[in-house]
């Protein structure tokens, strides 16, 4: 369930996904971090009343404290957020090397 | 099961086991006399011991601290004792470097020594 209407999912995940430390969203090991819309749902972003959790998928070799920071400080501007918790989940990470890609496909 | 690395005022952060064992994966290949894995099901090899492929890793995590198994090959004639507390130190650098987290065990299964002569014995 999801608190906070004004609050534009669909704008997060975009905000998100345009950062380069970020190669996905990811919905958790369950599919638990999701928002439910009307006829559709957005994997990767789920909005409570006083918290906002984002599911990612790291680019390596950036550091888990580098994504998380980076994904907390451009979520946390967008209208509506407020003084809302953003925690962030970065659930796996795509590993480049010599120019082959390793992990899951966002 | 993830684990909260650090508690900030404006949110937590979590790490899933999956990213730990892909940091590990990625750590050990820059470790000399390292080689992969073969993968097992069911305990039977269904790849030849292949030094090309990234060496196995399963990870725990508990509170800060990651428990590491790994599955790895060395190339002969490194010293299997040296070249796998070289993993060791390297694993706990980089994981700590990269996520934060301490490494409270890691048990290594070496799985085959390879002759560094540049061919490979292939499973028929």
């Amino acid at each position: 369930m999801t608190g906070g209407v004004e609050i534009d999912v669909d704008r997060i995940a975009a905000a998100v996904l345009a950062r380069p430390h970020v190669t996905g969203l990811h919905g958790g090991r369950f599919g638990e971090i999701a928002t439910y819309l009307p006829g559709r749902r957005v994997h990767g972003v789920r909005i409570r009343f006083d918290e906002i959790t984002v599911g990612v998928v790291g680019r390596y070799p950036a550091t888990v404290r580098e994504i998380s920071d980076d994904v907390r400080t451009v979520v946390a501007a967008l209208p509506g957020v407020g003084g809302r918790a953003v925690h962030v989940h970065v659930a796996d990470l795509i590993i480049h090397t010599h120019g082959s890609a390793e992990g899951i496909k966002p | 099961m993830t684990t909260t690395t650090f508690v900030e005022e404006r949110g937590q952060t979590t790490i899933s086991e999956r990213t730990v064992e892909r940091i590990a994966a990625t750590a050990l290949t820059e470790v000399g006399g390292v080689g992969g894995s073969a993968r097992r099901v069911l305990g039977v090899a269904v790849t030849g011991e292949d030094l090309g492929r990234p060496p196995h890793v399963s990870a725990q995590i508990r509170g800060e601290a990651a428990r590491l198994d790994v599955r790895l090959s060395v190339t002969y004639p490194a010293s299997v004792r040296a070249t796998t507390e070289a993993a060791r130190r390297h694993l706990v650098h980089r994981l700590g470097e990269l996520t934060g987290l301490a490494v409270s065990r890691v048990d290594i299964t070496v799985t085959a020594l390879h002759s560094d002569t540049g061919s490979r014995r292939r499973v028929q």
